[in-house]
């Protein structure tokens, strides 16, 4: 095992992903950071993560995504993972009309254990089933309207809009950020991670030892 | 074993199995006892008898949801999202074993079979992420639908308590794990609270499918077998967390890890894990917690050192699976509690094992002191089973359903 030498970056964002179980959100975070799609990758028991950085207006943002597992059961123990998440995914299955339904109940989880003004981006995952298609894209957008969401669809198989939904999610983190939406950015070299709330966590660095 | 067929020495199996592990060659026939299939106490009689109905339990039990139609599934929300869920994972679960590997596997239905069939053995329970792991090394020993469904049921039996609603026995595990680690290793339990990471969350996957994905099959197996024989102590998969922990140590803190870096690198040591090593540090790590001064009542509890377990004898006992939570467990007793540091109850332990070796010949009884064990004794290629006999089960299997279909009728 070998690990990644000091990493320079500007800011460091987390993002959640959410959403039923066997949507693709493991496939997901596997096509951003790794360009990797396996089709039997195994079900997420508890949390993983996985790292990588983009240039948005020359400032470098390390993105730190995290994948949890998908059953609700889960909650009990992930919920604690919300903390300091500004950025999340609801991701659902555009052949599976049930992970559509339970959209809702993922909104609640993340409005009761997250910061008011996280980014939150409804993500219709698999569109390469689109023969097999269940929810239509006009209602996913007009619920993403109604509740104030960012609507895409993706393909993590094809890799169609992968990209483009980190790239959103992390430009409109960076957008609130630069506005200062998220009040009492921690500037410095502190390696802390994860505390209490939102601010703590937005770290503005520019060197850090940490992978 | 005795005329009737009935195991004559049962501390010194549990103590060969606990030193050893247990070779391929026996493992199918030796699991069914340690996971409940069979009692200790059990005859050949009994055997037979039991395992006749068993099949009929089970077919039962199978024919409950195969039964329903369409219709009546789409009314039955509670178990068409068991159905839905246990039908992803299957289809994830050690694709990559030559067991389960290939489209149109018929493995992978059996496993789906056995969940959906424990679903209504423990319907309160459900189907759980997870369980399909659990199942699967099972499944690949037993190669056999209704023995691997038992001893599966027997697994859950001991780790239900991981899997319920509430997922207190898992907040329970944790915090375990964290008075172990803060009286094993208080500078590493201070590096952790100092990370924000002495919830120990990075463990969960651990605890709630008992080191699964972190090891391969051969190794899984026998760290398996080593923890349902209950032995030396209770709760003993905390210290092989505690172990894995240990040899984590210095990277976790040289590099300044914090909370995202120590779970990636945890759930990276998956794969990385030597089984004997770790085995042999969760002992030396019990006997040298359990010959410490003044262990506090919480830690005695955990270990089952408090005075409410002080007269079990639980080698005489039948059996006696790990239960990671219960209280209530009684695993040590004051007999063996002095045999790890005594040296002529050690040798007493060693006749015992040697007793052993007779019973179970490949078991490894070379125990020349109370840390040299653990030799791997399992053969090489036991990876690679025969895929096809359990084909020639489940063929067998289908007709006894028609048969009890005929019966239903």
């Amino acid at each position: 095992m070998s690990f990644q030498g000091p990493e320079e970056y500007d800011y460091l964002f987390k993002i959640v992903l959410i959403g039923d179980s066997g949507v693709g959100k493991s496939n997901l975070l596997s096509r951003f950071t790794r360009n990797e799609f396996n089709l039997e990758s195994k079900s997420t028991i508890g949390v993983e993560f996985a790292t990588r950085s983009i240039v948005v207006e020359g400032k470098k943002l390390k993105a730190q995504i995290w994948d949890t597992a998908g059953q609700e059961r889960f909650r009990a123990i992930t919920s604690a993972y919300y903390r300091g998440a500004v950025g999340a995914m609801l991701v659902y299955d555009i052949a599976k009309h049930a992970t559509f339904e339970n959209i809702d109940r993922w909104l609640k989880e993340l409005r009761d254990h997250a910061d008011d003004n996280i980014v939150v981006l409804l993500v219709g995952n698999k569109t390469d089933l689109r023969h097999l298609r269940a929810v239509m894209s006009e209602d996913a957008a007009e619920y993403a309207d109604r509740n104030n969401l960012i609507f895409i669809e993706t393909s993590a198989l094809d890799s169609t809009n992968v990209e483009h939904a980190f790239q959103q999610c992390l430009n409109e983190v960076y957008k609130r950020v630069a506005d200062r939406h998220f009040s009492n950015v921690n500037i410095g070299q502190t390696t802390a991670l994860p505390t209490t709330n939102l601010q703590s966590t937005i770290l503005e660095k520019k060197f850090c030892c940490n992978s | 074993m005795d005329k009737e067929g009935r195991l004559t020495n049962v501390s010194s199996v549990k103590m060969a199995i606990f030193k050893g592990g247990i070779d391929q060659s026996i493992r199918q026939e030796v699991w069914k006892y340690l996971l409940g299939y069979y009692g200790w106490n059990s005859t050949y009689k009994s055997r037979v008898e039991d395992r006749k109905k068993k099949i009929d339990d089970y077919f039962r039990m199978k024919l409950q949801w195969k039964s329903f139609s369409d219709e009546q599934l789409s009314n039955f929300s509670a178990l068409r999202d068991r159905k839905s869920l246990a039908e992803k994972d299957v289809l994830r679960t050690d694709r990559k074993h030559t067991f389960f590997e290939g489209s149109h596997n018929q493995n992978i239905k059996i496993l789906l079979d056995i969940l959906l069939t424990h679903c209504m053995h423990d319907f309160d329970l459900g189907y759980v992420q997870g369980m399909s792991d659990l199942l699967a090394p099972i499944l690949v020993v037993m190669e056999h639908e209704v023995d691997a469904f038992w001893c599966f049921a027997g697994f859950i039996k001991m780790l239900g308590r991981n899997f319920e609603k509430d997922q207190q026995a898992m907040k329970n595990q944790l915090l375990q794990l964290q008075i172990l680690l803060t009286y094993i290793d208080p500078q590493l339990a201070s590096y952790l609270e100092n990370h924000e990471s002495l919830n120990m969350y990075f463990c969960f996957r651990w605890l709630l499918i008992v080191f699964k994905r972190e090891f391969n099959f051969p190794d899984i197996m026998k760290l398996w077998e080593v923890l349902w024989t209950g032995l030396p102590c209770k709760n003993f998969h905390l210290f092989v967390c505690l172990a894995i922990l240990d040899s984590a140590k210095s990277t976790l803190m040289e590099n300044n890890f914090g909370f995202p870096e120590i779970l990636k690198y945890v759930n990276d040591l998956s794969g990385n894990i030597k089984v004997d090593e770790v085995l042999e540090t969760a002992e030396a790590m019990y006997m040298q917690l359990k010959n410490s001064k003044n262990l506090s009542d919480a830690i005695k509890k955990i270990i089952g050192l408090d005075a409410s377990n002080e007269n079990d004898n639980s080698f005489s006992s039948p059996f006696q699976p790990f239960h990671p939570f219960e209280v209530s467990e009684k695993v040590i007793s004051s007999q063996n509690k002095d045999v790890v540091n005594d040296k002529k109850q050690t040798s007493d332990e060693i006749n015992k094992c040697r007793t052993a070796e007779e019973i179970l010949p490949s078991a490894n009884g070379n125990v020349e002191t109370a840390f040299d064990h653990m030799e791997d004794i399992r053969k090489p290629n036991d990876e690679k089973l025969n895929s096809n006999k359990l084909s020639e089960c489940s063929d067998e299997n289908s007709i006894e359903i028609i048969d009890h279909v005929n019966f239903c009728t």
